[in-house]
């Protein structure tokens, strides 16, 4: 829970924030934000998407839908929803 | 000695007295998500013994079985697979309404236990209904292979049920959760009910609105307090509505207002959405019990599928390798598929002759043989290609490939204003659209759902082909094939065309939001293939044995009543003698008596045909069809099609008073071509392509999506192929 509170004020991270949609083949993000209604929330939630979990980005289309890793299950998402998921870069 | 008797009868009354004596029921709830197993778990616990209704005003299917074990019934439902337990789609609704009013004795999760961390979270939600819950660990073959092991007791004592594994595919383990959900049955008192701890914030929110919740006595009945106050942090809407209507009034508005005012002050606090807070802190208590319960943990299997997915997924090669996967499976059904069909309709003739032997000529025989055999047979032909279709569909499922199609799909669906999703049964109208439409209920949103369904029917179903193989066939020769895959490409266009269409218009707004998930790479058990086969096929072969049944017999019925009057018959039967007798002094070679019979057999079946009911019909419809092209022949047979686009071959060989077998053969196809031209010929594919498939797909569009829809469907379809007919003949003549 305390992460929640520290997380807008800690600069380096801010500067790391992307969409999901606009993120890189092979690399891991750090979910941030879900800027969806209940419904989409709900979902992504029950897909294992949720503030300060870990994704691992697998494949790209750019412009098309995504397939990303978490919690170990595939997931494909579409792009307006890469859209709506803010994440920041974990550092390696 | 009467003392003993006495005691003897006892004994008996006793004896059979326990042998009745009722076994004791208990009904247990399937829940899992949809990759989980479920299914196959159902099947396994209830073998044959299922039956398949609705859910009063939903269109999911209420699955509910039987299983007799010692001296326990088990009712078996299999609950709609759902990743969660909100109010944001029908599945989840039903899952949830049904654990809440029905209160199953036994809540079974069935749990792909290749990745708990994920899938544990609808079980985290289970307990918090606070159902009687067994946690099945299905696809434990895999966790097994995979190196992971778990501390199976001390993680269902966190979680508070016990663990049963299993592997669905290979029926094992199913016996397991039958004794432990008798076990626990028996054992109702002992349950420890695990509460998951949300954080200090949240945990005083509930606290302070469960206060409120406490005081009215219909609220505790109905409720888990706890539960209800964490739905209203939740702002779940289906709860509000509820209660609304239990409380009503101004209790309701006080406790509206505290959640909302709740949602605010963790808002404020914590930066996010209490919903949010509470998911995460599920997924908390997931991570804790499982680390304190995982023993050993290998990489996972996953970068197999991965690699795999890299050349399967991939830009420029995704789409083409999908287009070969389904020329292949096109080859398969089309081509191999032809031989079982070929023999059955070999079975259907010796069938008929057989008939033919032991009947005497009369209507039970004509019944039979034209009637039933003609009818219904000329449908069951197709079901070694539907059941290679459908297999073909099975193996791309069970083998994970399906999701990927709808992945390399969703970018070109999405152009049309599609869903990913959608092409799922689209593909499988190709084969019939009875269970094709029975899939659009993998799309939950209603938008996009009806488009799909209303567009499947452009999707050329495997009743019209008979048709298309006629005419062409008749008219085109050499070229048959391809102008039979022009139509089907004009169908597709077709379908494209109306998604946009309906999209602009009568079903506006977003598409769902594509979210699925991948599964591993598995390879499809012959076992899994056998059952989701014949699920399909048994619809279509139901279909057959009831509508198109009934339908061949009232067409049966049209075309042998009114019979012509005592008196032509006598003409006619004159005629026929009068020939044989030429034959008999030898004035006639057999030839031309063979001939001239069966040109004096094809009059009088000629002029019963224009007496019968069928007959005048067609004639009094004619007017419709004469813009078209169309004979009344064509128009009757068109018709007869509503049964079923198959039945429409097998009527347009009775209108050219073929009978039988005949039907089928080079007779039909010269008469056609004395007819008609190639360009109805053409006209008539069309027709066929474009007006809804038939009767059953109505009922079960009606079934699915309202009458209103069916009515539209059957309105829409039947307007735009008359006109499109219109046009091509109209315009066509100048070129013919």
């Amino acid at each position: 829970m305390k992460n929640f509170k520290n997380q807008a004020e800690n600069p380096e991270k801010d500067s790391n924030k992307k969409l999901l949609a606009y993120a890189l083949p092979g690399k891991k993000y750090r979910v941030e934000k879900i800027y969806g209604g209940y419904g989409l929330n709900s979902r992504l939630h029950a897909m294992g998407i949720i503030p300060n979990e870990t994704v691992t980005v697998i494949y790209q289309t750019w412009g098309g839908p995504m397939t990303l890793a978490v919690k170990g299950v595939r997931i494909a998402l579409g792009r307006g929803m890469a859209q709506k998921i803010e994440v920041s870069e974990i550092s390696e | 000695m009467n003392e003993k008797i006495l005691k003897v009868k006892e004994a008996v009354r006793e004896s059979e007295r326990s042998s009745l004596k009722k076994l004791k029921e208990l009904t247990v709830a399937l829940v899992g998500s949809p990759n989980s197993g479920k299914t196959t778990i159902f099947n396994n616990l209830t073998g044959l013994r299922q039956h398949v209704g609705n859910y009063p005003g939903v269109t999911v299917d209420q699955k509910t079985g039987e299983k007799i074990y010692k001296d326990f019934k088990l009712k078996v439902i299999d609950l709609p697979g759902a990743y969660s337990l909100t109010a944001y789609s029908d599945d989840e609704l039903i899952t949830r309404n049904y654990l809440l009013n029905n209160k199953p004795d036994v809540v079974v999760n069935i749990v792909d236990s290749s990745n708990l961390a994920r899938n544990l979270y609808l079980t985290t939600q289970l307990i918090e209904l606070g159902v009687n819950l067994i946690i099945v660990f299905n696809m434990s073959d895999f966790l097994h292979k995979s190196g992971t092991e778990i501390n199976k007791k001390l993680l269902s004592q966190l979680f508070g049920a016990p663990i049963v594994s299993t592997v669905g595919n290979r029926n094992i383990g199913t016996i397991e959760i039958i004794e432990k959900a008798i076990e626990d049955f028996k054992n109702l008192e002992t349950r420890k009910k695990i509460i998951i701890n949300y954080g200090e914030e949240i945990e005083n929110e509930i606290a302070r609105i469960s206060n409120i919740l406490k005081r009215k006595e219909k609220v505790l009945l109905k409720y888990d307090i706890r539960w209800l106050s964490v739905k209203l942090l939740e702002k779940d809407a289906i709860v509000l509505k509820e209660l609304k209507s239990i409380v009503g009034g101004p209790f309701y508005d006080r406790v509206e207002k505290l959640s909302l005012k709740s949602i605010n002050h963790i808002k404020n606090i914590i930066r996010d959405e209490p919903e949010t807070l509470i998911a995460g802190a599920r997924y908390g208590f997931i991570n804790g019990a499982l680390k304190e319960s995982l023993l050993a943990k290998k990489e996972s299997e996953f970068s197999f599928s991965d690699k795999i997915d890299r050349i399967l997924l991939n830009r420029f090669f995704g789409l083409p390798i999908f287009g070969i996967i389904m020329w292949l499976i096109f080859q398969l059904v089309f081509r191999i598929g032809e031989y079982p069909s070929r023999w059955l309709g070999l079975g259907f003739e010796k069938l008929s002759d057989l008939l033919t032997s032991l009947l005497p000529e009369g209507l039970l025989r004509s019944l039979f043989i034209d009637g039933v055999i003609g009818g219904v047979g000329g449908v069951l032909i197709f079901t070694p290609k539907l059941v290679l279709l459908f297999a073909s569909i099975a193996v791309l499922e069970d083998s994970g490939y399906m999701a990927r199609a709808a992945f390399i799909m969703d970018r070109i669906m999405h152009k049309i204003g599609l869903h990913g999703k959608s092409f799922i049964p689209m593909l499988i109208g190709f084969g019939c659209t009875v269970p094709a439409y029975m899939c659009g209920r993998t799309l939950e949103n209603r938008n996009d759902r009806m488009i799909t369904m209303h567009i499947n029917t452009f999707m050329s179903c495997g009743g019209r082909l008979p048709i298309y193989i006629l005419f062409a066939g008749t008219f085109f020769a050499n070229s048959a094939g391809n102008v039979i895959f022009s139509i089907y490409i004009i169908g597709i266009l077709m379908a494209v065309l109306f998604a946009k269409i309906l999209r602009a218009t009568r079903f506006k707004g977003e598409s769902e939001p594509f979210v699925m998930e991948l599964p591993v790479y598995r390879a499809p058990t012959v076992r899994g293939i056998l059952m989701h086969t014949w699920e399909r096929t048994w619809l279509f072969i139901k279909k057959a044995g009831t509508v198109i049944l009934a339908i061949s017999i009232i067409i049966w019925i049209l075309f042998t009543f009114p019979k012509i009057g005592e008196a032509f018959r006598e003409d006619y039967n004159l005629q026929i003698l009068s020939v044989e007798q030429s034959y008999n002094d030898g004035k006639i070679s057999e030839q031309v008596y063979t001939s001239k019979i069966s040109e004096i057999k094809a009059k009088m079946a000629s002029e019963q045909l224009e007496f019968s009911a069928a007959g005048r019909i067609g004639h009094f419809i004619e007017p419709v069809f004469k813009p078209l092209g169309f004979d009344w022949k064509l128009g009757l047979a068109t018709i007869a099609g509503i049964a079923g686009k198959e039945v429409v071959v097998s009527t347009l060989g009775t209108v050219f008073s073929l009978s039988g077998t005949e039907k089928e053969s080079e007779k039909l196809r010269e008469a056609i071509r004395d007819q008609y031209n190639p360009l109805t010929g053409f006209n008539f594919m069309l027709f066929s392509l474009l007006y809804f498939p038939c009767i059953a797909s109505l009922v079960v569009f009606q079934r699915e999506a309202g009458t209103k829809e069916m009515l539209f469907q059957a309105g829409f379809t039947l307007v735009l192929a008359w006109t499109v007919s219109l046009i091509v003949f109209q315009i066509g003549r100048f070129f013919i």
